[in-house]
Protein backbone atom coordinates (compact mmCIF):
# COMPACT_ATOMS: atom_id res chain seq x y z
CA UNK A 1 0.00 0.00 0.00
CA UNK A 2 2.91 2.30 0.74
CA UNK A 3 4.04 1.95 -3.04
CA UNK A 4 0.68 2.42 -4.28
CA UNK A 5 0.34 5.64 -2.68
CA UNK A 6 4.10 6.43 -3.86
CA UNK A 7 2.95 5.45 -7.53
CA UNK A 8 -0.33 7.93 -7.05
CA UNK A 9 1.94 10.72 -5.50
CA UNK A 10 4.48 10.68 -8.76
CA UNK A 11 1.71 11.05 -11.02
CA UNK A 12 0.04 14.02 -9.28
CA UNK A 13 3.81 15.99 -9.14
CA UNK A 14 4.19 14.97 -12.55
CA UNK A 15 0.78 16.58 -13.79
CA UNK A 16 1.17 19.74 -11.36
CA UNK A 17 -0.29 22.71 -12.50
CA UNK A 18 -1.16 20.92 -15.98
CA UNK A 19 -4.26 20.22 -17.36
CA UNK A 20 -4.12 16.56 -16.78
CA UNK A 21 -6.48 13.58 -18.02
CA UNK A 22 -6.14 10.21 -16.63
CA UNK A 23 -8.15 7.53 -16.97
CA UNK A 24 -10.71 8.12 -14.07
CA UNK A 25 -12.08 10.82 -16.37
CA UNK A 26 -13.02 9.25 -20.23
CA UNK A 27 -10.57 7.48 -22.36
CA UNK A 28 -9.40 8.32 -24.62
CA UNK A 29 -7.70 11.04 -22.98
CA UNK A 30 -6.58 14.38 -24.35
CA UNK A 31 -4.81 17.83 -23.67
CA UNK A 32 -4.64 20.38 -26.38
CA UNK A 33 -2.80 22.85 -23.88
CA UNK A 34 0.56 23.13 -24.38
CA UNK A 35 3.30 21.41 -22.25
CA UNK A 36 0.66 18.43 -22.91
CA UNK A 37 0.77 15.79 -21.06
CA UNK A 38 -1.97 12.77 -20.39
CA UNK A 39 -1.88 9.85 -18.29
CA UNK A 40 -4.03 6.54 -18.56
CA UNK A 41 -3.97 4.03 -15.65
CA UNK A 42 -3.95 0.14 -15.77
CA UNK A 43 -4.69 -1.99 -13.01
CA UNK A 44 -3.06 -5.47 -12.56
CA UNK A 45 -4.43 -8.35 -9.81
CA UNK A 46 -2.38 -11.56 -8.94
CA UNK A 47 -4.20 -14.43 -7.82
CA UNK A 48 -1.90 -16.10 -5.86
CA UNK A 49 -2.58 -19.80 -4.01
CA UNK A 50 -1.52 -21.01 -0.99
CA UNK A 51 0.07 -24.18 -1.87
CA UNK A 52 2.95 -27.21 -0.91
CA UNK A 53 5.19 -29.08 -2.83
CA UNK A 54 7.10 -31.64 -1.97
CA UNK A 55 9.25 -34.09 -4.54
CA UNK A 56 11.19 -37.26 -3.09
CA UNK A 57 12.81 -38.75 -6.19
CA UNK A 58 11.64 -39.30 -9.42
CA UNK A 59 9.11 -36.54 -10.54
CA UNK A 60 7.06 -38.94 -10.98
CA UNK A 61 4.33 -41.50 -9.13
CA UNK A 62 6.94 -44.38 -9.13
CA UNK A 63 8.66 -44.73 -5.90
CA UNK A 64 12.45 -45.09 -6.22
CA UNK A 65 13.96 -48.62 -4.99
CA UNK A 66 17.76 -48.20 -3.48
CA UNK A 67 19.56 -51.35 -3.41
CA UNK A 68 22.02 -51.76 -1.47
CA UNK A 69 24.52 -54.72 -2.13
CA UNK A 70 27.02 -55.99 0.74
CA UNK A 71 30.14 -58.08 -0.55
CA UNK A 72 30.61 -61.24 1.95
CA UNK A 73 34.58 -59.85 2.26
CA UNK A 74 33.17 -56.45 3.97
CA UNK A 75 30.27 -57.94 6.06
CA UNK A 76 29.89 -55.74 9.37
CA UNK A 77 33.27 -53.71 8.71
CA UNK A 78 31.75 -50.50 8.81
CA UNK A 79 32.96 -49.06 5.84
CA UNK A 80 29.58 -47.63 4.11
CA UNK A 81 28.18 -48.83 1.78
CA UNK A 82 26.54 -47.22 -1.84
CA UNK A 83 23.65 -48.33 -3.22
CA UNK A 84 24.18 -49.55 -6.80
CA UNK A 85 21.04 -48.72 -8.11
CA UNK A 86 17.42 -47.13 -7.98
CA UNK A 87 18.53 -43.34 -7.36
CA UNK A 88 17.42 -40.50 -9.88
CA UNK A 89 20.75 -38.37 -8.83
CA UNK A 90 22.93 -41.09 -9.13
CA UNK A 91 22.65 -44.59 -7.87
CA UNK A 92 22.53 -43.48 -4.78
CA UNK A 93 21.13 -40.22 -4.26
CA UNK A 94 17.25 -38.95 -4.92
CA UNK A 95 16.74 -35.34 -6.22
CA UNK A 96 14.68 -33.03 -3.11
CA UNK A 97 12.42 -30.61 -3.88
CA UNK A 98 9.98 -28.77 -1.21
CA UNK A 99 7.98 -25.87 -2.46
CA UNK A 100 5.28 -23.86 -0.16
CA UNK A 101 3.95 -20.60 0.55
CA UNK A 102 2.54 -20.57 4.32
CA UNK A 103 5.12 -20.57 6.53
CA UNK A 104 7.51 -23.36 7.84
CA UNK A 105 7.54 -26.69 6.33
CA UNK A 106 8.33 -29.71 8.42
CA UNK A 107 9.49 -32.84 6.83
CA UNK A 108 8.65 -35.94 8.79
CA UNK A 109 9.82 -39.68 8.09
CA UNK A 110 7.80 -42.84 9.19
CA UNK A 111 8.44 -46.40 7.48
CA UNK A 112 6.89 -50.10 7.35
CA UNK A 113 8.69 -51.80 9.57
CA UNK A 114 6.24 -50.99 12.19
CA UNK A 115 8.93 -49.74 14.35
CA UNK A 116 11.16 -53.00 13.90
CA UNK A 117 13.53 -51.88 11.52
CA UNK A 118 14.50 -53.54 7.95
CA UNK A 119 13.22 -57.58 7.42
CA UNK A 120 13.62 -60.21 5.18
CA UNK A 121 9.81 -61.46 5.38
CA UNK A 122 11.24 -64.59 7.88
CA UNK A 123 11.54 -63.23 11.53
CA UNK A 124 14.34 -65.62 12.34
CA UNK A 125 16.64 -63.46 9.73
CA UNK A 126 16.02 -60.59 12.47
CA UNK A 127 15.75 -57.00 11.18
CA UNK A 128 18.76 -54.32 10.09
CA UNK A 129 17.74 -51.01 12.30
CA UNK A 130 16.87 -47.69 10.20
CA UNK A 131 20.27 -46.17 12.16
CA UNK A 132 22.02 -48.24 9.82
CA UNK A 133 21.03 -46.30 6.80
CA UNK A 134 22.61 -42.98 6.61
CA UNK A 135 21.53 -40.02 4.47
CA UNK A 136 23.28 -36.87 4.14
CA UNK A 137 22.11 -33.21 2.01
CA UNK A 138 23.64 -31.11 -0.75
CA UNK A 139 22.05 -28.03 0.67
CA UNK A 140 22.30 -27.16 4.18
CA UNK A 141 18.90 -25.86 4.66
CA UNK A 142 17.57 -28.51 3.04
CA UNK A 143 18.62 -30.85 5.46
CA UNK A 144 17.81 -34.74 5.43
CA UNK A 145 15.92 -36.37 8.74
CA UNK A 146 17.87 -38.97 10.54
CA UNK A 147 16.18 -42.14 10.08
CA UNK A 148 15.12 -45.01 13.09
CA UNK A 149 13.21 -48.09 13.73
CA UNK A 150 10.22 -45.85 15.00
CA UNK A 151 10.16 -43.57 11.37
CA UNK A 152 13.33 -40.97 12.74
CA UNK A 153 13.35 -37.21 12.97
CA UNK A 154 11.43 -34.40 11.83
CA UNK A 155 13.74 -31.89 9.97
CA UNK A 156 12.70 -28.06 8.89
CA UNK A 157 13.73 -26.80 5.80
CA UNK A 158 15.61 -23.03 6.14
CA UNK A 159 12.57 -20.79 4.88
CA UNK A 160 13.59 -18.83 1.97
CA UNK A 161 11.90 -15.39 2.60
CA UNK A 162 8.70 -14.27 4.68
CA UNK A 163 6.22 -17.58 4.42
CA UNK A 164 8.06 -19.42 1.89
CA UNK A 165 10.38 -22.27 1.45
CA UNK A 166 11.65 -23.01 -1.91
CA UNK A 167 14.25 -25.49 -1.73
CA UNK A 168 15.71 -27.98 -4.01
CA UNK A 169 18.64 -30.43 -2.94
CA UNK A 170 20.10 -34.17 -3.38
CA UNK A 171 20.23 -36.80 -0.54
CA UNK A 172 22.60 -39.16 -0.78
CA UNK A 173 22.18 -42.79 0.64
CA UNK A 174 23.87 -45.10 2.31
CA UNK A 175 24.21 -47.99 4.41
CA UNK A 176 27.06 -48.14 7.09
CA UNK A 177 27.75 -51.54 7.88
CA UNK A 178 28.00 -51.62 11.44
CA UNK A 179 26.22 -54.97 12.16
CA UNK A 180 26.41 -58.21 10.67
CA UNK A 181 22.60 -59.28 10.37
CA UNK A 182 21.80 -62.81 8.76
CA UNK A 183 22.27 -63.47 5.02
CA UNK A 184 19.30 -62.46 2.74
CA UNK A 185 17.49 -59.70 1.10
CA UNK A 186 16.49 -57.18 3.30
CA UNK A 187 13.60 -55.17 2.46
CA UNK A 188 12.76 -54.32 -1.17
CA UNK A 189 9.55 -53.72 -2.53
CA UNK A 190 7.14 -56.01 -0.08
CA UNK A 191 6.64 -52.89 1.99
CA UNK A 192 5.62 -55.92 4.96
CA UNK A 193 9.42 -56.32 5.09
CA UNK A 194 9.69 -52.43 6.30
CA UNK A 195 12.48 -51.38 3.74
CA UNK A 196 9.64 -47.87 2.37
CA UNK A 197 10.28 -45.11 3.83
CA UNK A 198 7.59 -41.80 3.37
CA UNK A 199 8.67 -38.61 4.45
CA UNK A 200 5.34 -36.15 5.14
CA UNK A 201 5.63 -31.95 4.44
CA UNK A 202 3.62 -30.76 6.22
CA UNK A 203 2.76 -26.54 6.55
CA UNK A 204 0.33 -24.19 8.46
CA UNK B 1 3.18 -1.64 -40.00
CA UNK B 2 3.42 1.99 -41.27
CA UNK B 3 1.20 3.92 -43.41
CA UNK B 4 3.93 7.04 -44.35
CA UNK B 5 3.15 9.91 -46.21
CA UNK B 6 -0.71 10.06 -45.93
CA UNK B 7 -2.33 13.89 -46.17
CA UNK B 8 -5.60 13.25 -45.23
CA UNK B 9 -7.34 11.59 -42.33
CA UNK B 10 -9.71 9.78 -44.17
CA UNK B 11 -7.37 8.33 -46.85
CA UNK B 12 -5.64 7.03 -43.82
CA UNK B 13 -8.84 5.38 -42.83
CA UNK B 14 -9.53 3.83 -45.42
CA UNK B 15 -6.13 1.82 -45.65
CA UNK B 16 -5.86 1.53 -42.60
CA UNK B 17 -9.12 -0.66 -42.39
CA UNK B 18 -7.77 -2.92 -45.17
CA UNK B 19 -4.61 -3.92 -43.11
CA UNK B 20 -3.88 -5.75 -39.72
CA UNK B 21 -5.41 -3.13 -36.85
CA UNK B 22 -3.28 -4.28 -33.97
CA UNK B 23 -0.68 -2.72 -34.54
CA UNK B 24 -0.37 0.10 -36.98
CA UNK B 25 0.90 4.05 -37.28
CA UNK B 26 -1.77 6.48 -39.27
CA UNK B 27 -0.25 9.78 -40.13
CA UNK B 28 -3.39 11.65 -39.72
CA UNK B 29 -3.67 15.50 -40.68
CA UNK B 30 -1.98 18.54 -38.96
CA UNK B 31 -3.82 20.66 -37.16
CA UNK B 32 -3.82 22.33 -33.72
CA UNK B 33 -1.87 20.96 -31.16
CA UNK B 34 -3.18 18.11 -29.39
CA UNK B 35 -2.24 14.59 -27.54
CA UNK B 36 -4.59 11.70 -26.65
CA UNK B 37 -3.72 8.40 -24.93
CA UNK B 38 -6.20 5.42 -24.21
CA UNK B 39 -5.09 1.63 -22.36
CA UNK B 40 -7.45 -0.28 -21.99
CA UNK B 41 -10.92 0.16 -22.49
CA UNK B 42 -12.83 3.23 -23.34
CA UNK B 43 -15.04 5.17 -21.39
CA UNK B 44 -14.51 5.70 -17.87
CA UNK B 45 -13.56 2.34 -16.34
CA UNK B 46 -9.46 1.25 -15.67
CA UNK B 47 -9.49 -2.03 -17.18
CA UNK B 48 -7.92 -4.38 -14.98
CA UNK B 49 -5.58 -7.63 -16.16
CA UNK B 50 -5.87 -10.55 -13.95
CA UNK B 51 -3.33 -13.66 -13.50
CA UNK B 52 -4.33 -16.65 -11.91
CA UNK B 53 -1.53 -18.75 -10.79
CA UNK B 54 -1.66 -22.54 -10.34
CA UNK B 55 -0.44 -24.21 -7.62
CA UNK B 56 1.05 -26.84 -9.18
CA UNK B 57 3.11 -24.56 -11.27
CA UNK B 58 3.65 -21.55 -9.09
CA UNK B 59 7.30 -20.42 -8.89
CA UNK B 60 8.71 -22.52 -11.99
CA UNK B 61 9.19 -19.87 -14.33
CA UNK B 62 6.71 -20.98 -16.98
CA UNK B 63 4.78 -17.79 -17.82
CA UNK B 64 0.94 -17.03 -16.53
CA UNK B 65 -1.03 -15.04 -19.21
CA UNK B 66 -2.93 -12.23 -18.08
CA UNK B 67 -6.19 -11.79 -18.88
CA UNK B 68 -9.31 -9.16 -19.55
CA UNK B 69 -12.22 -8.33 -21.14
CA UNK B 70 -13.13 -7.95 -24.67
CA UNK B 71 -13.52 -4.04 -24.00
CA UNK B 72 -9.81 -3.43 -23.17
CA UNK B 73 -8.95 -4.93 -26.68
CA UNK B 74 -11.98 -3.17 -28.34
CA UNK B 75 -11.48 -0.94 -31.63
CA UNK B 76 -10.53 2.42 -31.23
CA UNK B 77 -12.05 4.83 -33.79
CA UNK B 78 -11.89 5.04 -38.06
CA UNK B 79 -8.29 4.05 -37.90
CA UNK B 80 -8.35 1.04 -35.59
CA UNK B 81 -11.44 -0.69 -36.52
CA UNK B 82 -10.63 -4.57 -35.71
CA UNK B 83 -10.82 -5.08 -32.06
CA UNK B 84 -7.14 -6.64 -30.64
CA UNK B 85 -6.92 -10.54 -30.02
CA UNK B 86 -8.57 -12.04 -26.62
CA UNK B 87 -7.09 -11.02 -23.79
CA UNK B 88 -5.32 -8.06 -25.06
CA UNK B 89 -5.29 -4.44 -24.02
CA UNK B 90 -5.08 -1.70 -26.47
CA UNK B 91 -2.68 1.48 -26.37
CA UNK B 92 -3.15 3.86 -28.49
CA UNK B 93 -1.84 7.32 -28.81
CA UNK B 94 -2.71 10.32 -31.02
CA UNK B 95 -0.63 13.30 -31.41
CA UNK B 96 -1.21 16.47 -33.66
CA UNK B 97 0.58 19.38 -34.46
CA UNK B 98 0.87 21.74 -36.90
CA UNK B 99 2.94 21.50 -40.53
CA UNK B 100 4.78 24.53 -39.32
CA UNK B 101 5.43 23.16 -36.01
CA UNK B 102 6.14 19.66 -35.80
CA UNK B 103 6.64 18.29 -32.49
CA UNK B 104 8.11 14.50 -30.73
CA UNK B 105 5.61 13.08 -28.29
CA UNK B 106 6.84 10.28 -25.85
CA UNK B 107 4.96 7.60 -24.27
CA UNK B 108 6.20 6.52 -20.71
CA UNK B 109 4.87 3.73 -18.25
CA UNK B 110 5.67 4.22 -14.74
CA UNK B 111 6.29 0.58 -13.34
CA UNK B 112 8.17 1.39 -10.32
CA UNK B 113 5.56 0.30 -8.04
CA UNK B 114 4.35 -2.97 -6.66
CA UNK B 115 1.42 -5.42 -6.86
CA UNK B 116 0.26 -5.71 -2.73
CA UNK B 117 -1.48 -7.90 -0.77
CA UNK B 118 -1.35 -7.24 3.35
CA UNK B 119 2.20 -7.16 3.64
CA UNK B 120 3.53 -8.82 0.92
CA UNK B 121 4.40 -7.17 -2.63
CA UNK B 122 4.95 -8.93 -6.24
CA UNK B 123 7.34 -5.89 -8.10
CA UNK B 124 6.15 -4.70 -11.71
CA UNK B 125 9.46 -6.33 -12.70
CA UNK B 126 7.83 -9.45 -12.69
CA UNK B 127 5.93 -9.10 -15.33
CA UNK B 128 6.48 -8.70 -19.59
CA UNK B 129 3.97 -8.21 -22.69
CA UNK B 130 4.23 -9.42 -25.50
CA UNK B 131 2.95 -6.75 -28.54
CA UNK B 132 0.73 -8.41 -31.38
CA UNK B 133 0.78 -7.68 -34.92
CA UNK B 134 3.40 -4.59 -34.87
CA UNK B 135 6.62 -3.09 -33.25
CA UNK B 136 5.76 0.28 -32.13
CA UNK B 137 5.79 -0.91 -29.24
CA UNK B 138 7.90 -3.36 -29.04
CA UNK B 139 7.60 -6.77 -26.42
CA UNK B 140 9.62 -6.12 -23.43
CA UNK B 141 9.51 -6.25 -19.66
CA UNK B 142 8.69 -3.78 -17.03
CA UNK B 143 12.45 -2.05 -15.81
CA UNK B 144 10.99 -0.70 -12.70
CA UNK B 145 11.33 2.65 -13.61
CA UNK B 146 9.35 5.44 -12.94
CA UNK B 147 9.57 6.09 -16.80
CA UNK B 148 10.07 3.37 -18.55
CA UNK B 149 10.47 4.50 -22.23
CA UNK B 150 7.65 2.94 -24.83
CA UNK B 151 7.34 4.96 -28.33
CA UNK B 152 8.75 8.41 -29.73
CA UNK B 153 7.30 9.44 -32.38
CA UNK B 154 6.49 12.58 -34.76
CA UNK B 155 3.48 14.57 -35.40
CA UNK B 156 0.77 13.97 -36.60
CA UNK B 157 0.21 10.18 -36.09
CA UNK B 158 -2.29 7.84 -34.56
CA UNK B 159 -0.37 4.86 -33.27
CA UNK B 160 -2.12 1.39 -31.76
CA UNK B 161 -0.50 -1.56 -30.39
CA UNK B 162 -2.35 -4.67 -28.64
CA UNK B 163 -0.66 -5.91 -25.73
CA UNK B 164 -1.00 -9.39 -23.47
CA UNK B 165 0.64 -9.35 -20.73
CA UNK B 166 2.48 -11.92 -18.40
CA UNK B 167 3.83 -12.75 -14.92
CA UNK B 168 7.14 -14.33 -15.49
CA UNK B 169 6.56 -17.01 -12.15
CA UNK B 170 10.19 -17.06 -11.50
CA UNK B 171 9.99 -16.55 -7.46
CA UNK B 172 7.15 -18.09 -5.31
CA UNK B 173 5.23 -15.68 -3.23
CA UNK B 174 3.09 -15.73 -0.26
CA UNK B 175 -1.05 -16.57 -1.28
CA UNK B 176 -3.22 -13.51 -1.71
CA UNK B 177 -4.91 -11.25 -3.71
CA UNK B 178 -2.04 -8.59 -4.80
CA UNK B 179 -3.14 -5.47 -6.53
CA UNK B 180 -1.32 -2.55 -8.47
CA UNK B 181 -1.56 -0.09 -10.45
CA UNK B 182 0.58 1.16 -13.76
CA UNK B 183 0.40 4.48 -15.07
CA UNK B 184 1.06 5.61 -18.63
CA UNK B 185 2.17 9.24 -19.65
CA UNK B 186 2.01 10.59 -22.68
CA UNK B 187 4.20 13.95 -22.86
CA UNK B 188 4.49 16.21 -25.71
CA UNK B 189 6.12 20.08 -25.67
Amino acid sequence: MKTAACLLAIAVAAGAGLPVHDARAEQPGTDATAPFLVNARLNFRVTYPRFLRFRVGAASTAVNHLVFNVPAAGVGNSAPVSATSGGDAGASALNIEVVGNNGQVTITPTNSSGGLGIGTGNAADGRIDYNQIQTTSSVPQLPPPVLSNAGGTPVQPTLSSALVTQRTAVWTYSYLNQTIPSAGTYGGTTASRGGRVTYTATMP
Amino acid sequence: MTIRGLAGYGLAAALAAALPASALTVVVADGTPEIALRVGAPGGTISLVTFAVAAATAGNSTPVLGTTNVAAGSSQGANFPTACPANNVRVWTRARSTLATPRVATLTVNGSGNLTSGGNSIPFTNFDWITSGGTEIASGAFSGSPSQALLTFNTSREISVCKRFRFLNTTVYPSGTYNGQLIYTLQMP
